[in-house]
């Protein structure tokens, strides 16, 4: 991060408390999404809770499998059958968007929410330019049409740092390189000034130096609209850039969350130390690279017990027959694991974690 | 990855002798098509050694070239010139049966474990086929290899039966190597093994690589773009742009204390797994060159933030600067369109004037800088030149104003530290400033 940005961590956080309601731009609640297959139930994202205030960036960390894209597709409406949500609340400014219709969700969707997608290719149409598709979603959201929606567009692609930008409207997405292609899909976005912006693995299909160039655009773009932005990746180091706070998701739930410097200098969750330990740059000494043993497992049913405990080094029996329960470790630092209160002994720790699936404060 | 030197390696006979060695390598694609017959240059003269036992990684970003290097080097692609030397037999040459006998040493595992395996095959006939191929002593004992295999890379003797779709991204590598290491090779290319698969897999992966290369002393070239793999891995890593390698060299070296302008680029563009680092970042600037018309000079000169300026144009701001940078960028993409059918006939009969809004862009690009009346001449010059000869003369006339060697010569390669390390950059040269030493770059953490 470069210039005046806020360090990340940095700004002031407000306390878990009652009255975040109102700092809350959006607030997931036990959110539950099934899929049904003939086979089985996928518990893809399987109550989950976190909240993104104005302006900041909530960074989603999960291996492939986690449940990360479900997340934000739920947010935005786009689960289709045989996928549904079960349970749970997603408000955005109070207004709970769960169980709305299509064409409620419409009025959401672009103009107060935007998202952006892995690959900036598939996301475009190839028989339209791409000033076409800019200017589409400019009549849509913004009712702009014609030399009106020209220069708005213009304006748009310039904005996202695209050189040229009146000539580049009259072409074709094969003609953008993939840095490009994602810069476009980002102009799109913000056609409809939205004041979230949930993007899902940007920045992928793209190479470091290009990597670089999206990161700086994006934070630029939060500086100047004071956006909020829901960053879903598996890259740990892009987190670390770009998040102020991290939710850590394994097998559909969040086992962690805490803003950006603590998790990464004091991780909780077994399974977050092991994924900090497994990152080949964090210890260039070692000579062998930590592994986690096994693989991130599919939920099939709702969690009765860690579902990280097959894995994890610190299990112990009591792993495989209790939920854990959301435990504060500190100022808004969660972990969703039987080792914690710390201080509380075994017993007393696991009866905690059986009487309640709240957060308990210490 | 140490470099081990395995004494029960059959071929111990030149034991200093490099294992794979490159000279002025190119691998061209002739996809001529109906107007221009420029071909791509993927690969556009390369030359360097692989050690025995060791691992040489291979950087850059996507096209530059670095997945076809590793093709050519097991012969999946034909070199269009240059010599490869493996084990002292030129291999660039090779046909028929004497290609086929000599590709039992060098072996390749793929990046996309999805679609480099025959789903309809069992896990067995994948991994044996390159003993039937070869008729690898008999049946019964292909199977025993097989089973061997499978144990070697971490997989179980029953999986044998089991097909393809019912193995993780992780494990389905690992099929990839079994069937690399089938045939008892010295050498595997390894084309992003890691970069389908996550974090935690990837080490175990990577984890797994290493073993194998110290229990059967083989020699890896392992292709990567995520820096930190390659920084874990390998002894010594090239740095490839636009078909050229830039700078190649002992791994901790490159890192610590990049020399060439580019690897700078690259290196400052990884994120931190560490929130409390603040990156000083370069930004690259521009679009990719086409590797069919690479520019002339050193080919990260249209990009290259620590390109030599001309002495006459000494005073001339940072700013304005960038913005004649940003001008020939979109002189240049402009010129890759031009050339296409419906825009040649278009500007044939006069449907497209080359300077209809060149006005407009001059007033953008440089909206925010102040133009001296001198640059403001040359501007006007290069309008001229663009209503006359099109974007190209535009261009050239560009880069005979505000140009230097940077954009006219071919950099020689230098040698940069006591580790033999080189580099391709004019700066190295003593009139000019060591790349690190210039102000306008950041400097390394």
């Amino acid at each position: 991060m470069s210039g005046d940005s806020i360090a990340p961590g940095e700004r002031s956080l407000p306390d878990e408390d009652e009255d975040e309601g109102e700092e809350s731009l959006l607030e997931v609640e036990d959110l539950r999404t099934v899929f049904y297959t003939d086979k089985e139930e996928i518990h893809a994202v399987d109550g989950i809770d976190f909240s993104i205030r104005k302006g900041e960036t909530l960074g989603i960390v999960g291996e492939s499998g986690s449940g990360k894209s479900v997340t934000a597709r739920s947010i935005m409406g786009l689960i289709k059958s045989p996928g549904r949500i079960v349970g749970g609340s997603i408000r955005y400014r109070g207004e709970d968007l769960v169980g709305k219709s299509e064409t409620e969700l419409e009025g959401y969707r672009g103009g107060d929410i935007a998202m952006i997608f892995q690959d900036p290719m598939t996301s475009l149409n190839p028989v339209y330019t791409v000033g076409n598709q800019i200017k589409e979603a400019l009549d849509l959201h913004q009712d702009l049409t014609g030399e009106e929606a020209t220069d708005e567009a213009a304006r748009l692609l310039e904005s996202v740092n695209i050189p040229d930008a009146r000539r580049r409207l009259s072409e074709y997405p094969h003609e953008f390189s993939g840095g490009m292609r994602q810069r476009a899909l980002i102009a799109m976005a913000l056609a409809c000034d939205p004041d979230l912006l949930i993007c899902d693995e940007p920045t992928t299909a793209l190479d470091v130096t290009t990597q670089a160039q999206i990161l700086e655009l994006l934070q630029e773009i939060q500086r100047e609209r004071d956006l909020a932005m829901l960053f879903i990746t598996h890259d740990i180091g892009v987190i670390a850039e770009v998040a102020d706070r991290v939710a850590v998701m394994y097998a559909g739930e969040i086992i962690e969350r805490a803003a950006v410097k603590p998790l990464f200098a004091d991780p909780k969750h077994p399974y977050t130390q092991g994924l900090l330990e497994s990152i080949p740059g964090r210890n260039p000494e070692a000579n062998q690279l930590h592994t986690i043993d096994g693989d991130v497992p599919t939920a099939t049913e709702p969690a009765s017990s860690c579902r990280f405990a097959p894995r994890c080094p610190a299990a112990f029996d009591e792993c495989q027959k209790v939920h854990p329960a959301t435990v504060s470790v500190d100022d808004d630092h969660t972990v969703s694991c039987l080792l914690y209160p710390e201080a509380d002994s075994k017993t007393d720790r696991l009866a905690q974690h059986r009487d309640t699936d709240e957060v308990i404060d210490e | 990855m140490s470099q081990h030197v395995q004494d029960y390696d059959e071929t111990t006979a030149n034991e200093t002798e490099p294992l794979v060695s490159v000279q002025n390598l190119k691998t061209y694609y002739e996809t001529g098509g109906m107007l221009s017959s420029d071909p791509v240059k993927a690969v556009d003269g390369v030359s360097f050694d692989i050690q025995r036992g060791e691992t040489l990684g291979l950087v850059g970003e996507s096209g530059c070239g670095k997945t076809t290097l590793g093709r050519t080097l097991v012969r999946l692609e034909t070199p269009t010139d240059g010599e490869i030397s493996f084990d002292g037999t030129d291999i660039a040459t090779l046909s028929g049966d004497d290609l086929k006998a000599w590709r039992e040493n060098a072996q390749i595992v793929f990046q996309d474990p999805d679609s480099s395996m025959n789903d309809r095959l069992t896990i067995g006939k994948i991994i044996r086929e390159p003993l039937d191929v070869y008729e690898w002593k008999t049946p019964r004992e292909r199977r025993t290899r097989v089973r061997e295999l499978l144990d070697t890379v971490g997989l179980q003797p029953e999986h044998y039966y089991r097909y393809p779709h019912q193995f993780s991204g992780g494990q389905r590598q690992r099929i990839g190597i079994a069937r690399a290491l089938a045939l008892n090779p010295d050498f595997i290319v390894l084309d992003e093994p890691t970069s389908a698969l996550d974090v935690s897999v990837q080490a175990k992966i990577l984890n797994l690589l290493e073993e194998l290369q110290d229990e059967f002393g083989l020699t890896y070239l392992l292709i990567a773009h995520d820096l930190s793999v390659v920084r874990h891995a390998c002894d010594r890593i090239a740095v490839m742009y636009l078909g050229n390698i830039m700078e190649i060299g002992d791994t901790e070296q490159l890192f610590n204390d990049p020399a060439n302008p580019y690897t700078h680029t690259l290196l400052s563009s990884i994120p931190a797994p560490d929130p409390t680092i603040e990156q000083n970042r370069i930004p690259l600037r521009g679009s990719p060159p086409s590797p069919r018309d690479p520019p002339s000079g050193c080919p990260f000169s249209t990009r290259c933030p620590m390109k030599v300026r001309p002495d006459e144009w000494d005073d001339l701001s940072e700013e304005l600067w960038m913005q004649l940078d940003v001008l020939q960028d979109i002189l240049r993409e402009r010129a890759k369109r031009a050339g296409g059918l419906s825009n040649r006939i278009q500007r044939a009969i006069g449907l497209e004037d080359p300077t209809a809004d060149f006005d407009e862009v001059r007033r953008t690009v440089f909206d925010d800088v102040s133009v001296p009346e001198s640059v403001a001449q040359q501007l006007d010059e290069t309008q001229t030149q663009l209503a006359e000869e099109g974007e190209d003369a535009a261009l050239d006339y560009l880069r005979e104003q505000f140009g230097s060697d940077c954009d006219s010569v071919f950099p020689e390669e230098h040698v940069v530290d006591d580790t033999d390390r080189t580099s391709r950059c004019h700066r190295h040269r003593d009139a000019n400033a060591e790349p690190a030493e210039l102000d306008r770059i950041p400097s390394p953490e």
